[in-house]
């Protein structure tokens, strides 16, 4: 039985701090994910623990004209009433993370940090341009969440640093097509997210993203340019073209279950087409 | 590491270690007898305990993260007069029939007219979803709850 330090930090400065004494520093803040996966009586962590619950920033929903930005050790269910799990399909893939007794104390920090997968709110983040704030000994970055996947699009977290903020744009998403695949996504099923967010202004579609996550995440940006350049709704040559593209980078990346979510990603693109109708 | 917190609004001074889950420290130090562990993984939900006023899992949650909390168990309602008038309707609607939930099922309700006296029924369905038992009736359990929350009213005033 190995037995670790725990540290109750009270501030990020403090935790910082600790940081760069402790190298081997291991952050939990609602330790769901420990706690279930981890099917032995006893718990498993690394030689130091940092609790980051009793750090107040942390849990700060603060919301401005132009972006809604959450602290990291905020709740999941804390996060309900918010852009964007206000709107109905992003508030169904809230509920369905986990059951609400999880949801209670699992954080949304936690959420997107999970190093073995992409779980199932990270694709829906994605395709809004959510922006992580991080912070550690050696200062602070800003990335964009696609960021934090490598070249084979598989998690590639940053390492000591802790994740503070996550900042969306507030932008007015007319359509928001989500579609699950695979039977589970947490701890390490074969399950993902295909999200598309879309806003059409007049006879242009203004912001498309189309994001696949689970194993690995994917996105095709050319794919997005070429919808986005094109005038509304999208001529069948149009339509074909951004599949056939779709279908060529699934391929180039070697994307698990290509087969379905090629279909998933035409139903998306025709949801996109009916919203005229809107 | 001794860590304080308070359950059942009694402040509690125990020593204990990162392995261990919340669950055991609460059952073997401190001698919480409703709590049941039925499967491994919690998905049973009879580990269910009010962590800061909200309903979480007990097995799952490290005892660590304990420390400066208000921790409340069903024990700590029994002697209340919400207690005895939901234990009676629910006992009328066949609702106790189960005897491994029974405790998390009054903690969720003792819990849902706590924080509301008219939760939603996306409220119920979404908390009653944590509780894996097959006895339960959402729709039996919401109707009960809200006899209850009729009756308390006047249950409050008596002495």
């Amino acid at each position: 039985m190995n037995l670790s330090e725990i540290y109750y930090p009270r501030s990020i400065q403090e935790l910082i701090a600790i940081m760069a004494r402790q190298k081997n520093l291991q952050i939990v803040a609602g330790a769901t994910s420990f706690g279930y996966i981890q099917d032995t009586r006893y718990l498993f962590f690394d030689p130091s623990i940092a609790s980051i619950r009793n750090i107040p920033e942390l849990k700060t929903i603060h919301k401005t004209e132009r972006m809604i930005s959450f602290g990291a050790a905020c709740a999941l269910n804390d996060l309900e009433s918010v852009y964007p799990f206000e709107k109905k399909p992003a508030r169904e893939v809230l509920r369905a993370t986990a059951n609400s007794t999880v949801r209670n104390i699992a954080t949304i920090g936690g959420h997107l940090m999970y190093q073995k997968r992409f779980l199932a709110l990270w694709p829906l983040l994605a395709c809004l341009d959510a922006e992580l704030e991080f912070k550690g000994p050696s200062g602070t970055s800003i990335k964009n969440i696609w960021y934090l996947t490598n070249e084979e699009g598989l998690p590639s977290l940053e390492s000591r640093r802790v994740l503070t903020r996550i900042r969306i744009p507030l932008q007015s998403i007319d359509r928001l097509f989500i579609r699950r695949t695979g039977a589970e996504i947490f701890p390490n099923g074969d399950g993902a997210y295909l999200v598309a967010a879309s806003t059409i202004e007049r006879n242009s579609i203004s912001y498309f993203r189309l994001v696949i996550a689970g194993q690995r995440a994917f996105r095709d940006y050319d794919a997005e340019q070429r919808i986005t350049s094109s005038p509304y709704p999208l001529t069948e040559r149009v339509f074909h073209s951004v599949l056939r593209m779709y279908s060529e980078s699934l391929h180039r990346t070697k994307f698990w279950n290509m087969e379905l979510f090629l279909p998933l990603i035409s139903q998306a693109l025709e949801d996109l087409q009916r919203s005229s109708v809107l | 590491m001794n860590i304080e917190f308070f359950l059942n609004g009694n402040l509690q001074r125990i020593a204990i270690t990162s392995v261990q889950r919340a669950f055991d420290v609460l059952v073997d130090q401190c001698g919480i007898k409703s709590l049941s562990e039925i499967c491994p993984d919690s998905e049973c939900s009879n580990c269910l305990i009010l962590y800061d006023g909200r309903l979480v899992q007990s097995y799952i949650l490290p005892a660590f993260l304990l420390r400066e909390r208000h921790i409340e168990t069903i024990e700590n309602f029994t002697k209340s007069k919400e207690y005895g008038i939901l234990s009676a309707e629910f006992d009328k609607e066949g609702l106790l029939s189960c005897a491994y939930c029974n405790n998390s099922l009054m903690l969720v309700a003792i819990h849902l007219i706590q924080r509301s006296l008219s939760p939603s029924w996306h409220e119920i369905s979404d908390i009653l979803a944590s509780l894996h038992c097959s006895h339960i009736d959402p729709r039996a359990f919401a109707d009960a709850l809200s006899k209850v929350i009729q009756q308390l009213p006047i249950a409050r005033k008596t002495p």
